[in-house]
């Protein structure tokens, strides 16, 4: 497929994620795979050349599980069944994936997936805290070593936000803060976007330098969920 | 809407050295300014600001060129030798190189920086106290005006560093105020003894002094306090331009002010900051002429003969 041929479609994401950091496609090209329109969409991060030894594959499937079924390297395998909190993706990386598409393959309308835009963001957190905040990896990076992380990074006019608190140690006062306004959701509740993704094809891009998301606690009732995801480094305009 | 993915970033590479000179930054503030961890913080915090600012021009010029695997390590290669461990430069190249490249890092803040280095190597080499009962006077102002010029040769703001940019930039100017004040005093001293000559002694001083002036080398300007000719000392400042003139090469490079002499009245003035607080602040160019076999270093090369049938 090509969604260029599909400019509505295409000047609609643009502006959106431009404005909000993110775009819910509604049953968006339901019959194509997940991996053809992230290619349509923009550069797809490969995560299997990435990350050879971990058998990730590009486009992954998520589904609930029990906390005890999975590893405390996942977010399933830590939180289980339960509400996920707000974080962005790959945040111990140098350099996180800017986007990510998370596609309805089996869906309900129980399960929403909230957003945290950038603009609610740094109304909460001021920026000149932000820069001043550093982190780290709880684990040794690939090379063996242990480098500091900003919260707030720069790619040339472009600011980006990190955060997760599992994957992340805050390393200095400033970082420990932000955590525990993050942590109180009760600060930003109100500012939350909720969507579910509940019929086929039904698509959220998401600018992961911009907004933070987590899921919705998951019923026991809806644990066939399936939601594919694929980390796109640039989207085409 | 393009970016770059990176799994691991670089131990050289500027963010990972800025956020840990912010870290340690942050450590000194956790003291009080008479503890002796709160100048010994701050040293380390300097030196890796440094290593931060010249990696920002290019890890490269971190790497010990003694090994090339150094080098190979800067640009981000996995390592070509077993059990290689890579090595970059002391702080002392860290900073020359600085003064080099960066041309507000001028030779007081050099100074200084190189002066601060030394307290924190006695610190850890000796078991002299090099941070104990150290003035700030002595070095907080220079270490806030060293961080401001490395934190903006890296385009970043002096608030991302400092959590009160305002108290720090009134110490900084406090130094432009100490430099106008010890300049003033100093000048007008001079001008006492100099008005206390006889015409016959002026006169004579400054005819030698306008001799000096033109056989020495240096940048001639009026003495602020006897207006005779007097000689000013730059260090360079900026990249060198190139060009050729007839048969001559000419090398010309910018100079910051870094000393003052006046033979005449004796007059002496060190220090960028004091020769700005006296009207001799501004840059001037140094120019050197070469001819092609000096520039290129052919002092054994023949005199060039065309071939020719006799």
């Amino acid at each position: 497929m090509d969604t260029a041929a599909d400019p509505i479609s295409r000047k609609h994401i643009t502006i959106q994620l431009h404005q909000n950091g993110y775009v819910m496609l509604p049953e968006w090209y339901r019959e194509e795979t997940t991996i053809s329109i992230a290619h349509s969409l923009g550069t797809v991060v490969d995560i299997r050349a990435l990350l050879p030894q971990t058998h990730i594959s590009t486009v992954q499937t998520l589904t609930p599980n029990h906390k005890t079924n999975s590893s405390d390297n996942h977010y399933t395998g830590t939180y289980g069944l339960a509400e996920f909190p707000m974080h962005t993706d790959l945040a111990h990386w140098a350099r996180p994936p800017r986007y990510f598409i998370l596609r309805c393959q089996k869906g309900t309308p129980e399960v929403t997936t909230k957003i945290l835009p950038g603009s609610a963001l740094y109304s909460i957190l001021k920026m000149p805290l932000l820069r001043r905040a550093l982190a780290r990896p709880r684990q040794l990076g690939q090379n063996g070593l242990l480098l500091l992380l900003p919260l707030v990074f720069q790619v040339g006019n472009i600011y980006g936000f990190r955060w997760d608190s599992l994957f992340l140690v805050p390393m200095n006062e400033t970082a420990t803060q932000v955590a525990e306004m993050l942590s109180m959701t009760s600060l930003y509740k109100s500012k939350l976007k909720s969507f579910s993704l509940a019929r086929n094809g039904d698509t959220l891009i998401i600018d992961n330098w911009r907004c933070l998301h987590g899921r919705s606690k998951v019923p026991e009732t809806e644990i066939n969920r399936k939601i594919e995801r694929v980390y796109l480094s640039e989207i085409h305009t | 809407m393009t970016s770059e993915i990176k799994l691991t970033g670089h131990e050289w590479s500027e963010e990972s050295l800025f956020c840990k000179a912010t870290l340690y930054f942050e450590q000194i503030k956790s003291h009080t300014a008479d503890d002796w961890q709160y100048g010994f913080w701050s040293a380390l915090s300097l030196e890796l600001l440094s290593r931060a600012a010249l990696s920002h021009i290019s890890p490269v010029f971190l790497a010990d060129t003694k090994n090339w695997r150094n080098l190979a390590h800067a640009l981000g290669k996995n390592p070509t030798a077993k059990k290689f461990s890579p090595i970059s430069l002391n702080a002392g190249e860290i900073f020359n190189r600085l003064h080099e490249l960066i041309p507000d890092f001028n030779q007081e803040i050099l100074n200084f920086c190189i002066k601060h280095a030394e307290r924190r190597n006695r610190e850890v080499h000796s078991g002299h106290l090099a941070f104990e009962s150290l003035g700030t006077s002595k070095w907080l102002p220079k270490f806030y005006l060293a961080c401001k010029v490395l934190i903006e040769s890296m385009g970043r703001d002096f608030s991302d560093f400092v959590p009160d940019p305002v108290e720090a930039m009134n110490m900084i100017n406090s130094l432009k105020d100490d430099a106008v004040k010890a300049v003033e005093a100093d000048i007008e001293a001079h001008k006492k003894v100099w008005s206390n000559k006889n015409k016959e002694e002026q006169k004579k001083a400054s005819t030698q002094a306008a001799l000096w002036a033109r056989r020495q080398s240096g940048h001639c300007v009026d003495c602020p306090s006897c207006d005779c000719n007097a000689l000013l000392q730059g260090s360079p400042y900026g990249a060198v331009s190139t060009k050729l003139d007839g048969d001559y090469i000419i090398e010309r490079q910018a100079q910051l002010p870094s000393s003052f002499e006046c033979i005449a009245c004796g007059l002496r003035i060190s220090g960028f900051s004091r020769l700005s607080a006296c009207g001799l602040g501004d840059v001037f160019s140094e120019e050197s002429t070469w001819t092609a076999a000096d520039f290129f270093n052919l002092d054994d090369a023949k005199e060039f003969e065309p071939d020719f049938n006799d």
